[in-house]
Formats: C-alpha cells, structure tokens, sequence
C-alpha cells in the first residue's frame, strides 16, 4: 500500500488509510485507462443529457422563475404549495384511481390473452398477435380522435348503441366517472397489445416438462394455469406490474388528448393527472420551478410504488 | 390569430388538429363565394435580402402575409416553420438563451412576461412612426409599462362577437339586435332558442378555457381590469366585475341552451352543420377555421353582430387571444424583422392578406378602407367591416392582459374552480375569493 509520507511527503495532514483509498482508486483508473477511455463517450453523454439537467432540475426546484430573466431563490415553497396544494391531491387521488382498476386488468388480461395465444390449438395466432400490437404503435391523437367519436354525448356510436338497446345515454366525456372510464379505455386499449407480447415471450419461456409433470398429476387447464404459468410467470408479471405501474404514474397522452379543451383535467378535474398538471404549470403557467419540483415528487412515488411492489413479490416468495 | 389565454400549447393543438384536415379546404374555401380584397400593387425591392425564421401553428395568418411580403422583397427567405408544439419549444428555447426564431405570434400576457425582461426586441422606434394608424385597444398590448416602450407589433385583433344563423333566428321569430343588453334581451333569446330544443353558446363539460374566455369577455364588458391591475400589482379577480361575469356565465347556463360539446371537436361542427346549435359566442378570428370546417350549405347563412352590453353604454366586445407579432432579443436580424412586422400589420398589402386569411388586422387605413367592403363565405351577403370596426373601436382600454393573466385563467386558477361555480356548487363570491387567495399566492411569480 503507498504510505501517507510517499504521497504528501507531508506527515500527519491525512490519516493512512483515505490517501491510501484515494491512491488505490487512481491508480486503478490509470491502470485501466484504455477500458475507460472506450466507455467514456456513455458517460460523457449520460452527464450532458441526464445527469446534468437532473441537477438543474433540483437547483431549480428551489426557485422561482419564469423561463427568462435570474431565477429566484424560493427554498422549499414550491414543493410547500404542491404539498398543500388541493388540485395535486385530487390528481394524485385520479391517479391512485387509474391505478387501482388498470393495474390488475392489464395483468390478468394480458396473462390470459397471452395464453389463449400461446395455445398451440388457436388457429392465426401470428394475425392475433399483430392485432393486439397494433394499437401500441397507433398514433395516440389518431386514437383520441376516434375514441372522441365513439364516445361523443350526442352523436356517438356507443351511445347510439346503449340508447338502442335501452339503457340510455352515459355523458362519457361529460361527467366525472365516464371521463375517467374513458380514460382507462384508452389507456387499456393502448396498454394490452405491448403486455400481451412481454406476457407471451415469459410464457414461451416455461418449460412444458413443467405441463407434462402436471398433467400426469392429474392437473386440469385451470389448475396448470395458476399452479404452472402463474408461478412460473412470476417474474414477468412482476416487470408488467412496475412497468404499468411506472407508465401510471405519469399518465398524460390519453387524457391531455380526450380533454384538450381543459388541459386534460376533464369534467370535475376528474382525469387530471400528476403530469397533466405538471406540464401545465410548467409550460401554460411559465413556473418551471414548481413544475421541476413536482416532478422530483412524481420521481419520489414512482420510486416508492416501485419498492412497495419489489416487497410483495419478496414476501411472496419467502 | 389565437385563443383563450392564449399561452396555451392546448388550444393550439386544437387548431392545429383541424389545421391537420382542413387546411387544404381553407385555401379552397378562401375563393369561393366572398368579396376579398385584393392586395395593393407593390413596387419590388430586390435590394433586400437576408432570412427570417417563423414558428407557429399550421394554417396561419401570416401565411397569406408571407406570400405578399416574398412578392415585394424576393431576396429576402422566410422559414416558416409551422409545428405543433411550438409554444413548448419557444418557451424552452427562450429559457435556454438560443435558438429561438427571428419571429414569433405571441400572446399578450407573454409579451408582458417576456417583455418585461427585456427578452424581446424593442419596437418603440418602428411603432412611434405608424401608431396613429393602429387601434389604441390592441397597440396597447405590445407595450410594455415598466420598460416604456413596445415589444412587437400589435397582430390579431380579437374583438368578439355573436355568431348566429339568420335564417334559424326568423323561423323562431328571434331578433338579433346590434345594441343589446345581456339582461334582459339576450336571456331572453337563449331561453326561447333552449325552449325550440336548439342550442346556444359552447361550454365544454368542466367549463375548460372557453368559460374563462367568457369570463374575459365579460369583466372586461362589466369595466373589470382583469385578473390584476394592469400594473401587475394587485389580484383584482374577485372584486365586482368580476363576479358580475361569474353570476352573468351561471345566468346563461341556467337558460339550458348551451351547447356541451368540446371546443372544436367533430361533435362541435356536427351541432352546426345539423342546425343544432344556431348562435355561439366567438372571436374574430374564429371565421377562418369555421369555414375550413363546416359543410358548404351552411356557409353564408351565419350572421355576425357586436356583443350584447353588460352595463348601458358599456362595451360591446371582449378579447379573446389575439397576438402580437414579436421578435426575441436575441435575433440576428432585427431590421429585417422590424420590416416584416411593419409590412404585416402596418401596410395595406399585409393588412388585405391579413384580413383575407380572417382575422382582423388593426391597421386604421385597411379598417376603413377594403374592410369596409368585406364579405365572407361564413356571413353571406352581409358586409362585416363597419361591425366588426366599430367593436375595435369600442375595445375596453381598461382591460389588461398581464404577465399573470395566462395563469390565472388558466388550468390550476380559474378554468378549474369556475365551473362549479357556474352549477351552483359553489357559491360565487366564496369561489371567488378562493380563486382569488390561489392567485394572490402565485402572483410574486410573475412579478420582475
């Protein structure tokens, strides 16, 4: 190990074991010199794109500031008037709402249209599969306008549909809870297809010794399905759940599109989300500020959401 | 042209949308069937040259003024750059410092935002020359009070009005008067149009940013300021103007005749092109995107008049949008952009091409001149200027649009509390005065 006297030439400025760490880490990047000049160009990039502005954002989550002109410094009272902030906990509210109804439909639907898929009896299983991915590569206005359409209070189909067969008309883009129904419309029409293919790809994954042991246990279809695939497909269901989860959390296309009129917040704020909103503020309201700050507290639930579903799945599988 | 606070990305993307269908079908409709001006001669200058960038939505006024300008200077190259997400990337490139364009349609609580932090180009020289020839209510919103001089050159002039179907209003036995008061003749009207099961004036479900638009309109017809003093300094959004608009907007819901459709969406033209919703409250420059988007038969039976009154002898028009054409600081060609504004807005051969494309220019010659003579595809046979004039001249100077304004109404001030209000679910002065505690709150923002 190189000593404190051969570094500094200076006894007793610096304890051994911090030069001898400082040394050891230079030496090691002289050492590796070539390796890191090759992946330096990602770091180079990543500090430019990423992690710069990251660090500006959180400097500038502490100002006030328009846009233009010398920020000014506003300590915690951007995230003060978030926090307290009605507007953001009704968002927050509709979000955790979105949540709780699309999370579990967008895994089980998608796990079991995976596997009717994966049913080597179904027959165009690859026209299917296009099918399904078709919506995700959709251009989201194009699918606003239609779903607009269909939706329509006065002149659209499905209420023409619902009057015909006697139930009457439901205000999809007029009211509270049909905005929000619409909402998860949209984002589960969109959301399926991509699930579907990840879904799909896990269950090609298991082996079928797996079924064939099941079977001669005397499994049926129903019980190979949650005793084989759901276990089997645990991991996957795992990534579709943070994926969803994470994709929740900053919902935006859908209802900033379906209610462009109120900035996306809907009838009753009722599809306002934390993006939205944060977009909003930031580029109608000019106060990137406080739009920089919500984003750190968007960050902060994603993260959380995140490590709560990491725990269940831990505990499950302890 | 423009809308609604108009520092809404929003909005334009609703334009911007039917831009998308339709602009071929403006520059269809464009010839058929109205009494354009055509622009004045123009002696070419080859000895000008140089490059202006422009971003703005698509189908735009200045695209008609574009086409003028290349004809008089063709050395000079304009790059419109007309993308959806403009107001977004303008607003970032100003943050950033770089890389805005030489020319921008801005809003005018952005000019008072912007300007007042001397991002914009100063055009006090260029504006001093020709200011008589501009209408007072809209030079104002290109000055600047604390820097003393103008930012821009005064663009859109969003006087409003009533849009409504002659032939409908006779079948009914409805007049529709040029000097109306609110209360009691034009509740009157929208009752008796709910009673033969037709619809009047928009509002979007939740209200959204027409309500606010209303709500513009009004104060401003009720001798309101705004949401702030026109300094900036005071929130002024609950004093009694103000909730004169607020219980004015609930009265007009409470005769059931709106409409509640989205802003512009395909159920709005459907409720037109069927007849069914017969009278709306819109902007000048509203005509130019109704007539790419209604079918042809209902073209040229639409009416226009001034709005009604909110007080005797009060305006008879508000603003709804209407920009300002500006140039940030930072432009490498501010003679170059000072000529195009001042050939856009201040000469008669931008003027004609302005108000041919449908929104209303405030260059005093071409008001009194062709304008006088102008008819439109939309209203028929009916000459528009002289209505459309006097409103300009009938502007409330008392109205402004401050660095605040956009914020204020929009979507986390007013446009999201104002609706309840509207339904009686909140009562009008507590609201009010919530919104009122919201805006007094975030108002230091958007003090320099």
């Amino acid at each position: 190990m190189t000593t404190q006297n051969q570094i500094s030439g200076t006894p007793g400025l610096m304890s051994a074991p911090q030069v001898g760490r400082r040394s050891s880490i230079w030496h090691q990047i002289w050492k590796h010199r070539i390796e890191y000049l090759l992946i330096s160009p990602f770091f180079i990039i990543f500090g430019i794109f990423h992690g710069y502005p990251l660090a500006f954002s959180i400097w500038l989550s502490f100002q006030r500031w328009q846009g233009i002109g010398e920020p000014r410094w506003f300590g915690l009272g951007n995230y003060e008037r978030l926090l307290k902030s009605e507007r953001i906990i009704g968002a927050l509210g509709n979000t955790i709402i979105f949540l709780i109804i699309l999370l579990p439909i967008i895994i089980g639907l998608t796990l079991v249209l995976a596997t009717i898929l994966n049913s080597p009896q179904i027959k165009g299983r690859k026209v299917l599969r296009v099918l399904y991915f078709l919506p995700y590569i959709t251009s989201a206005v194009i699918v606003a306008i239609i779903f607009q359409l269909l939706l329509n209070n006065n002149s659209g189909w499905i209420n023409g549909i619902l009057e015909a067969v006697g139930i009457g008309r439901v205000g999809w883009l007029i009211e509270a809870w049909p905005a929000r129904i619409s909402v998860i419309l949209m984002v589960l029409w969109g959301a399926t297809g991509y699930n579907v293919l990840i879904m799909l790809g896990g269950l090609q994954g298991i082996p079928a010794e797996l079924y064939d042991a099941a079977s001669v246990d005397g499994a049926d279809t129903i019980q190979k399905f949650f005793f084989v695939t759901v276990p089997m497909m645990r991991g996957v269901i795992l990534f579709v759940g943070i994926t969803t989860t994470i994709g929740l959390l900053n919902l935006f296309t859908q209802p900033w599109l379906l209610f462009s009129s109120s900035s996306g917040s809907g009838p009753d704020d009722a599809t306002a989300t934390l993006n939205t909103i944060q977009y909003s503020t930031a580029f109608q309201a000019s106060r990137y500020g406080e739009a920089a700050a919500l984003g750190f507290i968007i960050a902060i639930l994603v993260i959380f959401a995140t490590l709560i579903q990491l725990r269940l799945v831990r505990t499950a599988e302890a | 042209m423009a809308k609604k606070n108009f520092n809404k990305s929003i909005s334009r993307r609703s334009f911007l949308k039917m831009a998308g269908v339709s602009a071929a079908g403006l520059a269809a409709t464009t010839g058929m069937g109205s009494a354009f001006a055509a622009p004045a001669q123009q002696e070419v200058d080859e000895s000008l040259t140089g490059t202006l960038v422009f971003w703005g939505h698509g189908d735009h006024p200045l695209d008609y003024i574009r086409v003028e300008f290349l004809k008089k200077y063709p050395n000079v190259t304009l790059d419109w750059q007309q993308i959806e997400d403009h107001a977004a990337k303008f607003k970032t490139a100003m943050a950033a410092g770089t890389g805005a364009p030489d020319l921008y349609w801005m809003e005018a609580t952005d000019v008072a935002l912007y300007g007042a932090q001397g991002a914009l180009l100063e055009t006090t020289d260029m504006i001093e020359q020709i200011k008589d020839t501009l209408i007072p209510g809209k030079l104002n919103e290109a000055y600047v009070a604390s820097m003393g001089g103008y930012f821009g050159m005064p663009g859109d002039l969003s006087v409003s009005g009533i849009f409504y179907r002659a032939d409908i209003m006779e079948e009914l036995g409805i007049e529709i008067s040029d000097n109306m008061m609110y209360e009691p003749d034009f509740l009157a009207i929208l009752s008796q149009i709910a009673e033969a099961g037709k619809n009047a004036v928009l509002y979007p479900a939740g209200g959204g940013f027409v309500a606010t638009a209303q709500w513009s309109w009004f104060d401003a017809q009720f001798g309101g300021s705004g949401p702030t003093t026109c300094d900036n300094a005071e929130v002024t959004i609950n004093d009694e103007a103000s909730i004169n608009a607020v219980n004015l907007m609930k009265k007009i819901y409470e005769t059931g005749a709106t409409l509640q459709a989205d802003f512009w969406t395909p159920e709005y033209w459907a409720a037109i092109n069927s007849g069914q919703l017969v009278l709306d409250l819109c902007p000048a420059w509203a005509r130019g995107f109704w007539e790419s988007n209604i079918n042809e038969d209902v073209k040229g039976v639409w009416r226009v008049a001034p709005l009604p009154r909110a007080i005797p002898g009060g305006p008879n028009t508000g603003v709804w949008g209407g920009a300002t054409l500006v140039s940030p600081a930072t432009t490498q060609n501010p003679d170059l952009a000072k000529i195009f504004m001042q050939f856009a807005f201040g000469s008669m051969e931008g003027a004609t091409a302005a108000g041919n494309w449908g929104i209303i220019p405030p260059y005093l010659p071409y008001l009194e001149g062709p304008f006088q003579e102008l008819t439109t595809d939309l209203f028929g046979e009916q000459v528009i200027g002289p209505i459309w004039l006097d409103m300009a001249q009938n502007l409330s100077l008392d109205y402004c649009r401050t660095a605040a304004y956009g914020a204020a109404t929009g979507a986390d001030v007013l446009e999201s509390s104002i609706d309840g209000m509207i339904k009686g679910e909140v009562d009008i002065e507590t609201g009010m005065q919530d919104v009122a505690d919201r805006l007094a709150e975030i108002l230091p923002d958007y003090q320099v």
